[in-house]
């Protein structure tokens, strides 16, 4: 008896589940309901390497704002953490009627392989172009940071921490540099360089086989400043208690993350800083997302905020990568191309290293008044809406998600 | 009526039957609520290929599972061969070597795991949670942090090659003919059954869990090499989800998840076809893909809970 009671209230359970299930995300049909039901209805698949603030903030963006403007239904994945997963969500997109395939995963070359098998246009957010582009063809465009600039962003954010003429002990969280994540890898170098050059430091290796640690490592520097690089990534059980350990230490007054992990070391700094009474100063990559606003907002037991200073990874590249994609569903796949090779659009992150230059930008992507990219912006992309468009222009408007533009634009200043 | 229900729950048909009525059934459903776009040549095509990573690691885990054991360290088993695998082609560039190591790898660490569960007496169960551990960090030695990639050219041309299709087939009719013909198959379903009583008739329990281990070994090897080419690359994260789904899948296709006379060979690729014919189909009735995973977890509880009753009379096994 006990056993079908707890079969019944399991099956209930499910039942429950499917029900909530029912609201179905806005569909094709509401597209309609805005006025574009002349419109061809698409649909696209989103494939996100990790699920934060700033995913759903994407995916909010192209549900309810995006999508029905076009006509464009969206199927969203989880967090994708193995290429197998990737694949398997790829087929499932294109069976249930995905053209295209919007990619944040960071391993691209197989999700390429197989939009080129499956004959799904594929955009995909990183900071290079695929070796074998010619043999591409289903590749549209590739949207990122040149690493170069990822570099240059970074050291803005680093200067803010290290101008105040005194010397520093730091740890640079430096994530996927080691195994070729080229933004990572540059950020990594940039880092390494500035502190060089301010401090006069002697490095034991070349910059470069220092940032692609694959271990951590502590850095000789030829004087008593201590660097101490920690790669890799927050999935495993080890990786936040390894840095624990290092900070317990009380010799590292500042954290350098490459990557948008600094929330994972928190409880961390904050045990350290309340039991040394030592104050540790935080430069990351974050997103464009109220909790980097609340770590702006938090005083910490030294009376400093949080964090520092940040590198904003802006989820506006969403709109570019859709309006790149529609160009190549509404027949213009080679628009954005080079001899039939896709091409890499670069943009700047934005740097805050206040809370009060933070305030200005998380203003930003709220809604219609305050998005980066609104639908008319957006149309402006598409040749199918601008008969003008060609690949300097829509370079232009990638290069419009700089701050400076944006503020313009949305009549922030 | 309980008696009736009792009766049709113990038919030895039934258990055969229910799991491809079951697939059927929601393939069917699928089909009907998609206007046939889930039935298609090109999505079914799709869903086999989805299914065959974890039906073929499945499929050798059957005989250990037929024993009355749960091995937990199927996923970084095949981790470890398929990192092994490519580590040699990376080196070699043959793709012969690659299978070879892969193979030989993963026979090797599954046979290693009978042995500890032989000579120190211990569960398969506990070995299999030390062995989930250091076979992890054994990968992840290997890797080193890298992410080992193959030519798209090769792993690509195997793929239009169907050599896929053609490991499984291979390695399933093995199995099929071993499980059901010989006394290998009759052995491991016996001491799943009861392990005193099998043990009393002259079936030596240790050499046939060696055996089982052995060719849920095979399993594993082709599986990794099923994971490289589905894949092109090998990271610290593959095979991150495959123990998962190959519990899954045993239980989905209809076998007793403490083994015994009800076990069968077919269970692990008809779950694991039902898995990716649930993946794909509730995505295409537009199910999120987050919400999946839960309906997921959901449906391996149901049948846990419902495939936990032992037979009257048989020792229990937990």
């Amino acid at each position: 008896m006990k056993k079908i009671l707890s079969v019944l209230l399991v099956l209930v359970m499910s039942l429950s589940f499917f029900a909530g299930c029912s609201s179905k995300t806005p569909t094709t049909g509401q597209g309609a309901s805005n006025g574009n039901s002349k419109l061809e209805p698409y649909t696209m698949g989103v494939l996100f390497f990790t699920i934060g603030a700033q995913e759903l903030q994407m995916k909010n963006y192209l549900e309810k704002y995006v999508g029905p403007a076009f006509n464009v239904k969206f199927i969203f994945s989880d967090a994708i953490d193995s290429t197998e997963k990737s694949m398997t969500f790829i087929e499932n997109a294109y069976s249930s009627g995905a053209k295209a395939i919007l990619s944040f995963d960071t391993n691209s070359e197989p999700v390429a392989a197989k939009c080129q098998e499956l004959k799904l246009y594929l955009v995909t957010n990183q900071s290079k172009t695929f070796p074998n582009a010619d043999k591409l063809s289903q590749n549209v465009a590739s949207i990122g940071t040149l690493p170069t600039d990822s570099g240059k962003t970074f050291q803005k954010a680093l200067n803010s921490l290290i101008n105040d003429g005194k010397k520093h002990n730091v740890i640079i969280v430096s994530g996927g540099a080691g195994i070729g994540t080229s933004s990572h890898y540059e950020t990594a170098v940039s880092i390494l360089k500035t502190l060089q050059e301010k401090y006069g430091l002697t490095y034991g290796e070349t910059i470069e086989k220092l940032a692609a640690s694959k271990a951590a490592t502590e850095v000789k520097t030829g004087t008593d400043m201590k660097i101490y690089i920690y790669p890799g990534f927050a999935g495993s059980d080890t990786y936040v208690p390894g840095l624990s350990t290092v900070l317990q230490t009380g010799q590292y007054d500042t954290l350098l993350s490459v990557y948008q992990v600094y929330t994972q070391f928190s409880a961390a700094i904050d045990e350290v800083e309340k039991s040394k009474k030592m104050n540790i100063r935080v430069a990351s990559v974050a997103p464009l997302a109220d909790q980097t606003a609340k770590s702006f907002e938090t005083i910490d037991s030294t009376g400093d905020t949080s964090i520092n200073a940040v590198v904003v990874k802006q989820g506006s590249i969403i709109a570019l990568m859709f309006a790149a994609a529609y160009n190549a569903l509404t027949g213009n796949a080679d628009l954005l191309k080079v001899d039939g090779k896709a091409q890499l659009f670069s943009f700047e992150n934005f740097t805050a290293t206040s809370a009060q230059e933070y305030m200005t930008l998380s203003k930003l992507d709220k809604d219609e008044s305050t998005y980066v990219y609104t639908i008319d912006e957006i149309k402006q992309m598409i040749k199918k809406f601008n008969d003008k468009l060609d690949k300097e222009t829509f370079a232009k408007w990638v290069k419009a998600m700089e701050l400076e533009s944006v503020k313009q634009r949305r009549g922030l200043k | 009526m309980k008696e009736a229900f009792l009766k049709i729950k113990e038919n030895r048909w039934t258990s055969i039957i229910v799991p491809f009525v079951v697939l059927l059934g929601i393939g069917i459903i699928f089909s009907l609520l998609t206007n046939g776009r889930f039935s298609n040549e090109n999505n079914l095509r799709l869903i086999l290929n989805q299914a065959l990573i974890t039906g073929t690691v499945a499929t050798g885990a059957v005989f250990i599972y037929s024993t009355g054991n749960v091995n937990i360290a199927m996923g970084a088993s095949t981790a470890v061969a398929a990192t092994i695998g490519a580590m040699i082609y990376v080196r070699t560039g043959s793709v012969s070597l690659m299978v070879i190591a892969a193979m030989a790898a993963g026979i090797i660490v599954m046979y290693f795991s009978s042995l500890m569960s032989v000579i120190f007496k211990v569960r398969v169960l506990f070995v299999t949670v030390v062995m989930m551990g250091l076979l992890s960090a054994l990968q992840q030695t290997l890797l080193n942090g890298d992410v080992i990639k193959i030519p798209y050219s090769v792993y690509g041309a195997l793929k239009d090659a169907n050599v896929p299709y053609i490991i499984f087939g291979v390695f399933f009719l093995i199995c099929f003919v071993v499980f059901n013909l010989t006394k290998i198959g009759r052995s491991v379903k016996f001491i799943g059954s009861n392990e005193s009583c099998a043990e009393l008739t002259g079936i030596f329990t240790n050499k046939y869990l060696q055996i089982a281990f052995f060719i849920a070994g095979i399993g594993v090897g082709a599986g990794a090499i099923l994971t490289i080419i589905r894949t092109g690359n090998v990271n610290n994260a593959t095979a991150a989800s495959l123990n998962m789904d190959v519990m899954l899948a045993i239980v989905l296709g209809g076998m007793p998840i403490f083994g015994g006379s009800k076990s069968k060979i077919h269970a692990g690729i008809i779950g694991a076809i039902t898995v990716a014919v649930l993946n794909s189909g509730l995505l295409m009735v537009g199910v999120s893909n987050t919400l999946l995973q839960g309906v997921r977890g959901i449906i391996f509880m149901v049948l846990v809970i419902a495939a936990l009753k032992r037979p009257d009379g048989l020792p229990s096994r937990l």
